[in-house]
């Protein structure tokens, strides 16, 4: 019962996280149309698209990873 | 007029569902005991051996009661339920015989999705509050092939301590519902109604101390039938939320194992049984980061206390869930 509470911290703060980032990849990034007038500028925004999409979800995984592993590391030197 | 149809439809339902997962599983756990198909239940200080799978009786179950309500909806939604169901509990089935190698599972997942795709039993429009709505007519079927997987497997990860995949589902299921009735989706809410009170039934065996466990034919096909019915009732960003202790379970453990791989193959597993039947987490830095070890970190606990404080989590999870469903 001790840990529930950062538990339930861990679990908010990744319920935040996912509903802006997956907010801003399926509402903002996917939506966005040819940035470019030039041939080849549908291939430039697909890639501009996934690299930003890549990025937001990197953003995700460390930031809950690293909140994670600074946890357990904090409790298991008090154990 | 029409509500009251639903209704008698939901209680026929209802009726169905309790009768078949009471007998199915009474029935199965005394077979099981005959054919001496029990595992070890790890987590206990004196050796003591489960009835397993449960699946069957939950697939089984499951699939009655869905026909029953095709026979009075014709909706192709339902088929849609029934086969991505039935699908993940083979997979499942297969694996609690033959033990699959750890990639097999979500690889021969990918195939329970197909029946939605190809039932066109989705809505591509993913409703996101605070951002408003997307069409994702290219995506979506996409996304569909990789959250059915995804959900079976979470659930089938956090099926680590007695009663917990089945009550887990159970809680996490309670935001679909609220959000397919604010929807007005009176089919979807019947659909939902064979896996609530299957879980709930089902949970009366697999509570502390478990008479059976569900195996992954069970989890599997849970976690497919939830993944199901929030897609196909357009409602998944509800149940990722009310999934989210689950979703990060096996976050961490695929972050810190870096493979697909099965839990009783670990070389070093992430929390220790003491002589006294208490759980405490493993030191070793190589030990994978489960909830349960993030639970019992510093703090070492008794399995029931453990199998409280992640139902603790799932209220909150669920909690948020409705929350979110109040502003789309």
């Amino acid at each position: 019962m001790k840990n529930i509470f950062p538990l339930l911290g861990l679990v908010f703060i990744s319920f935040v996280l996912v509903l802006v980032i997956f907010g801003v990849i399926f509402t903002i990034v996917i939506p966005i149309n040819n940035l470019f007038q030039f041939r080849l500028g549908n291939i430039i925004t697909g890639i501009l698209k996934v690299s930003i999409v890549f990025i937001l979800c990197m953003i995700w995984i460390y930031t809950v990873n690293g909140i994670t592993k600074f946890y357990l590391d904090n409790k298991l030197k008090n154990q | 007029m029409i509500i009251n149809s639903y209704f008698n439809i939901g209680l026929i339902i209802s009726v169905i569902t309790c009768i078949s997962i009471f007998i199915c599983t009474k029935f199965l756990i005394s077979i099981l005991w005959k054919f001496k198909s029990t595992v070890l239940d790890f987590h206990k200080s004196k050796k003591s051996f489960v009835a397993y799978p449960g699946g069957p009786s939950i697939i089984i179950t499951i699939v009655i009661a869905e026909i029953v309500l095709y026979y009075f909806t014709n909706e192709s939604k339902i088929i849609a339920i029934i086969l991505t169901t039935v699908i993940a509990g083979t997979i499942g089935l297969i694996d609690d015989l033959k033990n699959l190698k750890g990639y097999w599972k979500p690889i021969l997942l990918l195939l329970s999705p197909i029946p939605i795709i190809f039932l066109d039993a989705y809505n591509p429009n993913l409703v996101f509050p605070l951002f408003g709505t997307v069409r994702m007519t290219i995506i979506y079927p996409l996304l569909i092939l990789i959250a059915i997987p995804i959900t079976a497997n979470t659930i089938n990860t956090i099926d680590v301590l007695n009663g917990v995949s089945s009550g887990f589902t159970l809680i996490a299921a309670i935001p679909l519902v609220f959000a397919l009735l604010l929807k007005g989706d009176w089919i979807m809410v019947l659909a939902t109604i064979p896996l609530i009170l299957t879980l709930t039934i089902f949970l009366y065996y697999h509570k502390y101390p478990s008479k059976i466990f569900p195996g992954d034919s069970g989890t599997l096909s849970i976690g497919a039938m939830y993944g199901a019915i929030a897609i196909i009732g357009g409602v998944e960003i509800i149940g990722v939320i009310a999934l989210l202790p689950a979703i990060l379970n096996s976050f961490f453990f695929l972050a810190s194992v870096k493979r697909f791989t099965e839990h009783k193959l670990l070389k070093i597993r992430p929390t220790i049984v003491l002589p006294n039947g208490i759980i405490t987490a493993e030191k070793d830095p190589r030990a994978p980061i489960t909830l349960v070890r993030l639970i019992v970190a510093g703090n070492p606990s008794s399995e029931k206390t453990i199998i409280n404080d992640i139902m603790i989590l799932v209220i909150f999870s669920s909690f948020l869930a409705i929350i979110v469903s109040l502003l789309i």
